[in-house]
């Protein structure tokens, strides 16, 4: 990892990071951010999948178990604890990161299409011990009066905004830092192929674990500030399929060897969805993520990373020998 | 058009004319056809996959592609063919089950979980192990339900799956 | 012999009702250079795979250097010092031969000090001595057959082993082919590390080995020197049938 790149991705952080304050001080109409809240939070999922999913080749489905855990532990800090936003979010990194832990250590031992049937049950068995369970709400869930809105921002869903950017900066950044190391080659050894990684020295169980335990603390810590977005948590919205479905979707779309890919994919298929919602209706959304993700698969199953690839290639190959 | 979804369900029903021992009696009847019916369709896929030749193709595509390629056959025709089957298969399926009890949009969910729980328990490739796993799910379902409540058993099918999974990753038959 | 370096103790291995192998015991002293025949199916590549922990044993125990490794798994062996190479090479296609080398040189060779190393230099150095330091940069997809088999034994080279298994590595080879492969294989040993060698091609076994052993329906038939292995009646029975 050169240090060059390194700046440069830091600088590119900063600049983000100043565009939402402008356009936080700036945009008067609050749909804007209440949408833009939507898809950075998908770049969040997205990225924290890849981890996982595109980097090790494990198709995880329980995206939605560790959001929907993150949005609970969150709310319910905030109802009997009265604890602030970002202790909240750590609160629920941590849990997020020791149910990837145990849900890695129940299911990574399977491998392909068994570890993915493990991750759906994980997260529907989940779903049914919250419905159940009366102390978090049981099928209603819990509801809470939002906390006033801290200064310096004047409305709560412009800090969330904030909030979700930052979150969605540090995700991106600890992605990166996977990608460019040791760790990451050796995910990528055990992705192309894992006998042959476990015979080369890779660990294969123990960076299997590692980045279970990543993708879902970062997972439920998209989750936490949902529970302030909201207002509410109930199990059928919070451990909805459709995050799972989403999540695995946008890597696909953007490209899931780069970091850069779920954030491109988040982008566009969360701002799709965001337009379908406001247009046509709120169920017609699952429809274009799913169109949209067979159309990539079997046309571009490197997603639009490798699609610019191919283009670049193909441009280079054009051009006259010097 | 507005943003309002609803999902109609879909049953059978007996005319209402009818009175009710002889309801009842039609019910039991139709039950053991559907029962008959799942029985014979269970054993002609069993009997199709180990006795005919592209049964035996899609056995081997999963285990050795290569060598099926060899051997003149055209792996990918085998797995649209395979494809094409299971989805058959399946929709007669589906037939069969609204002559047992409603069918909506939504249900999808508590099937994926019961056909992957069958699946895991039975042994990938094992047909008279997917009746005996049937029956095991169907078996706990019901005492779940009857014990615990109705909010309890989406999680029977996924629950046994994972147990499975946790002991016995080639299920109850599989090699 | 003093202390061997690899021994296997009655060591059986069932597929279901498959008996691949049964109460199998080898050992193979440091430094040798060691040959392992057999007809197809006789059960050497599962030998292989218990000894580098690919797969597991029912029965019987591996030491190496005294330690036994039988329940440790795949990637502690090969920690330890066992490198194999692949019979159907498995290349980590996504990377460049180049950077198939580095995985082993930061997960094994470099383990406690990696900020200190310098992977890119050691992995051209061993690309250089088996002879595809032109081809560094390639994905390792777009391989030729031969240059695929080098990588492969590059790649457990470059996890600085102290014996490496080398499964049928020449499959396939043209004669000046099997001779850079062999002539590879000697300059290893030369540098101290065991080899045993899995081979079809009898000159090359019978070139290489100092001692061999016959594999047939997952037992052992035969042991002894090249020569007397090639004379030996069992041997030639069980490769040509009757």
């Amino acid at each position: 990892m050169s240090g060059q790149r390194t700046w440069g991705f830091w600088i590119g952080a900063a600049a983000v990071l100043g565009l939402a304050a402008l356009a936080v001080a700036t945009v008067k109409n609050e749909y804007y951010f209440f949408a833009a809240y939507v898809v950075i939070q998908f770049v969040v999922l997205a990225t924290a999948w890849n981890i996982l999913g595109g980097y090790a080749g494990y198709v995880n489905f329980g995206t939605s178990a560790f959001f929907g855990v993150g949005a609970y532990i969150a709310i319910m800090l905030v109802k009997y604890m009265a604890l602030p936003l970002g202790l909240q979010i750590l609160a629920a990194a941590a849990v997020g990161g020791a149910l990837g832990f145990g849900v890695g250590l129940l299911t990574l031992r399977l491998r392909g299409i068994f570890f993915s049937i493990a991750t759906v049950a994980v997260t529907i068995i989940l779903e049914t011990v919250v419905i159940n369970w009366r102390y978090v709400g049981g099928a209603t869930g819990i509801q809470i009066l939002r906390p006033p809105v801290m200064e310096p921002f004047d409305s709560y869903i412009k800090m969330l905004f904030i909030v979700i950017v930052l979150v969605a900066i540090v995700a991106v950044a600890i992605a990166r830092f996977i990608e460019t190391s040791w760790i990451g080659r050796g995910l990528r050894a055990i992705r192309d192929n894992e006998e042959a990684a476990e015979c080369t020295g890779v660990p294969t169980l123990r960076l299997k674990l590692l980045a279970c335990t990543i993708s879902g603390a970062l997972m439920a810590a998209a989750g936490a500030p949902l529970a302030m977005y909201q207002g509410y948590v109930e199990p059928a919205s919070s451990f909805n399929l459709t995050y799972s479905v989403s999540a695995l979707a946008m890597p696909l779309i953007g490209g899931t060897s780069h970091w850069i890919g779920p954030v491109i994919g988040a982008m566009l298929l969360g701002t799709v969805q965001q337009v379908v919602t406001v247009t046509i209706s709120n169920e017609l959304n699952v429809l274009v993520v799913g169109v949209l993700l067979v159309i990539f698969v079997v046309a571009a199953p490197e997603g639009i990373i490798g699609l610019v690839q191919k283009l670049r290639h193909r441009l280079a190959s054009r051009k006259p020998p010097p | 058009m507005t943003g309002a979804v609803q999902a109609y369900e879909v049953m059978i029903l007996i005319d209402p004319e009818v009175e009710e021992a002889r309801q009842e009696e039609i019910i039991a009847r139709v039950r053991d056809i559907v029962l008959g019916a799942a029985l014979a369709l269970t054993i002609a896929l069993s009997l199709y996959l180990s006795k005919t030749f592209m049964g035996r193709a899609i056995k081997a595509v999963a285990q050795d592609e290569p060598a099926l390629r060899l051997m003149g056959v055209n792996p990918l025709r085998v797995k649209q063919w395979a494809f094409g089957l299971a989805t058959a298969v399946t929709g007669l399926a589906g037939a069969l089950l609204i002559i047992v009890g409603p069918v909506e949009p939504t249900m999808d969910r508590v099937y994926i979980g019961r056909t992957f729980c069958v699946v895991v328990l039975a042994g990938l490739g094992s047909m008279p192990g997917t009746l005996v796993a049937g029956l095991i799910l169907g078996v706990s379902e019901s005492i779940v339900l009857t014990l615990l409540g109705a909010s309890w058993a989406p999680a029977v099918a996924f629950g046994l799956l994972l147990v499975m999974l946790g002991i016995r990753p080639q299920g109850l038959f599989g090699r | 012999m003093s202390e061997p370096l690899l021994r296997i103790d009655g060591v059986s291995k069932h597929f279901g009702g498959f008996a691949a192998l049964t109460e199998v015991s080898i050992a193979v002293a440091p430094g040798e250079r060691f040959g392992l025949i057999g007809p197809n199916g006789s059960g050497k590549t599962t030998l292989i795979n218990c000894v580098s922990g690919s797969l597991r044993n029912e029965s019987g125990t591996i030491t190496f250097a005294g330690e036994n490794i039988s329940k440790l798994p795949a990637f502690q062996r090969t920690r330890r010092g066992i490198a194999r190479s692949f019979q159907i090479p498995r290349p980590f296609t996504s990377m460049s031969v180049l950077e198939n080398l580095i995985v082993p040189l930061e997960f094994v060779a470099h383990r406690g000090s990696l900020h200190r190393a310098d992977t890119h230099g050691e992995a051209m150095a061993i690309l250089k001595e088996i002879g595809l330091a032109d081809k560094a940069l390639t994905p390792s997809n777009r391989l030729s057959q031969v240059e695929l088999r080098k990588l492969e034994l590059a790649r457990a080279m470059a996890a600085k082993p102290k014996l490496l298994i080398s499964d049928e590595a020449m499959a396939g080879l043209a004669g000046n082919e099997i001779g850079e492969v062999l002539d590879i294989l000697f300059k290893l040993n030369a540098a101290g590390i065991t080899i045993i060698m899995i081979e079809h091609i009898m000159q090359a076994v019978m070139r290489f080995s100092q001692r061999v052993i016959c594999l047939d329906a997952g037992r052992i038939i035969c042991e002894g020197t090249p020569d007397s292995i090639v004379k030996n009646g069992e041997v030639q029975r069980a490769y040509l049938g009757a």
